[in-house]
């Protein structure tokens, strides 16, 4: 599938501090990419551009706007699903 | 004969952590619940984290007292020695002072258990049975899992599937300390079940660990959560790094121009630089600089952001994109730590102008790294090598301006159980490009026309 054609590309994960392939990356959260995906591979390959191929434009946004929640404001999100999952329950 | 380095008595050790969030010139904007748009209270952290810690990332008190049992396991290792790297000084040639904290002395060899000890101490005051946490490589778990086997808690770690099939000596070392270490996702929560039942296969990710381990928090009384990184007590508790390196600096009569950390969630950076910027903040002059880790360097043209904030503009700013096989990495340039990923205190340190922000490709922090190990012997964690490879920019830099300099930063780990990362670099591997131009074109074109697929 052409959409696969830089899965294999390597880089080193600043997150989990080890190798991950493109292919994991760009389909990290529910099938979208980590939002560190563009500052990741820019050196490897066009990825913006990649990425405004395969994405419309609002996603393309979505995925990596600045705006995106902090690491704190997600946890926050987090906590509250974990207590609603658990009351639901 | 020059010192080497400095230990300090355990006598002399902090007894106190140190809030940055009282001495902030303009007060830090809360973080916002992204559900409720409001800044969390204390009710929004209950069940994950004991109230005591609650209090602490909360606290505007300047000073938090350590207490007695966790300054008892703190002296297996602290204080940690400074040491002056006078054998980089030689090689570099650049009239500059580079002193370091080992930090990697630590039984898990890195800053971590800094605020893993604490954090177990007072779940254990409170009455907590268990603690669950994510991890990703591993040195966070395992942090957890020493400091857990310490206060005679269980410690459950969710590990992201990929890092525990790459990563096997972390989770040793956690199972070693009594740790129950297991791959996520688990078929033993909802969050992971879910994952499970669309990918049996699935990899991972550090969401989905996180999720599993909240889950696990919340549902039983006698477990709570731990975080390694990014919150406010686990910055305050890092500290005593930043705290022992000022009277060891002292005590040699030098005080730095420049304080430097490598900035992934902030906790090591926070740690050594905080008591500085307090200084900074009361008239000192000192630069403060955190190396964010990228793959991606960045040229000095400009902010490095993706900003959408101009309805005209559709297209991100990325001053690399058009660079192509003809770049050359220049040394060190970011508009801004990529804030989504980093504690809010060091955020607003950056957007104060507190801190600088600067960011290292993956290669030169390798060779800054070989270059630190084959002068002063220990060999740095990957993370640490990005540190180190802003300190040697600003020695070279010290050296164009003519200008003696005296740099701290903070050997934040070491690389021994991160040894594969070196073997990609040394056979190679890390290379920029991974694909000829003209097969990347070939399959970008196959691309374009498709159907957008999200």
């Amino acid at each position: 599938m052409p959409h696969r054609a830089f899965d294999k590309i390597e880089v080193r994960c600043p997150q989990l501090g080890g190798p991950v392939n493109f292919g994991y990356c760009r389909t990290l959260r529910n099938g979208l990419p980590c939002s560190r995906a563009l500052v990741c591979f820019e050196l490897k390959f066009p990825v913006a551009r990649y990425f405004q191929l395969v994405l419309r434009e609002e996603t393309f946004r979505d995925c990596f706007a600045e705006a995106f929640p902090g690491r704190y404001e997600l946890f926050l999100q987090r906590v509250t699903e974990a207590k609603e999952d658990a009351r639901e329950g | 004969m020059a010192v080497k380095k400095v230990f300090l008595g355990e006598e002399f050790m902090p007894r106190q952590w140190y809030n940055l969030n009282a001495d902030f010139p303009s007060p830090m904007p809360p973080p916002l619940h992204p559900g409720t748009g409001k800044p969390p209270t204390p009710e929004d952290f209950a069940p994950i984290f004991p109230m005591n810690l609650v209090e602490q990332e909360m606290t505007g008190e300047r000073w938090v007292s350590i207490p007695d049992e966790v300054l008892g396991i703190y002296k297996i290792w602290r204080p940690s020695p400074l040491y002056r790297a006078d054998r980089l000084e030689q090689a570099l040639g650049c009239p500059v002072k580079i002193f370091f904290k080992h930090e990697g002395v630590s039984p898990p060899g890195s800053h971590k258990p800094n605020t893993a000890v604490p954090q177990a101490y007072y779940n254990k005051i409170f009455g907590v049975k268990r603690i669950t946490t994510e991890t990703g490589a591993g040195q966070w778990g395992s942090a957890l899992a020493f400091a857990c086997q310490l206060f005679g808690l269980e410690c459950k770690v969710f590990m992201v599937r990929i890092s525990f099939e790459q990563k096997p000596y972390r989770r040793l070392m956690m199972m070693t300390w009594g740790a129950d270490c297991v791959p996520s996702p688990t078929d033993t929560t909802e969050a992971g079940r879910k994952i499970l039942a669309k990918d049996p296969n699935s990899p991972g990710s550090l969401g989905i660990a996180i999720s599993e381990a909240l889950e696990m928090a919340v549902q039983r009384e006698d477990t709570r959560y731990s975080l390694g990184s990014v919150l406010n007590h686990v910055m305050l508790h890092q500290t005593v790094i930043g705290l022992e390196a000022k009277k060891q600096l002292e005590a040699l009569g030098v005080y730095p121009d420049v304080v430097i950390g490598c900035a992934g969630g902030g906790s090591n950076f926070a740690g050594t630089a905080f008591p500085f910027i307090a200084d900074k903040i009361s008239g000192r002059e000192v630069r403060i600089v955190a190396t964010e880790p990228t793959s991606c360097p960045t040229m000095t043209r400009g902010p490095y952001a993706y900003d959408f904030g101009d309805t005209n503009q559709t297209t991100p700013l990325l001053p690399m994109y058009t660079l192509g096989h003809d770049f050359i990495p220049a040394p060190i340039h970011a508009g801004g730590l990529r804030y989504h990923g980093m504690s809010p205190m060091v955020s607003h340190g950056v957007k104060t102008g507190l801190i600088e922000a600067q960011a290292v490709d993956q290669i030169a922090t390798f060779e800054a790294g070989i270059t630190f190990a084959r002068t002063e012997g220990f060999i740095p964690a990957p993370e640490t090598n990005h540190a180190i490879a802003t300190v040697i920019a600003e020695a070279r830099r010290a050296k164009e301006e003519g200008k003696e300099k005296v740099i701290l930063f903070n050997w934040s780990g070491h690389g021994l159980v991160d040894l594969a990362a070196y073997d990609a670099y040394l056979s190679g591997r890390l290379t920029s490009y991974s694909l000829p131009d003209d097969e990347i074109e070939r399959a970008l074109k196959a691309i374009e026309g498709l159907p957008k697929i999200a």
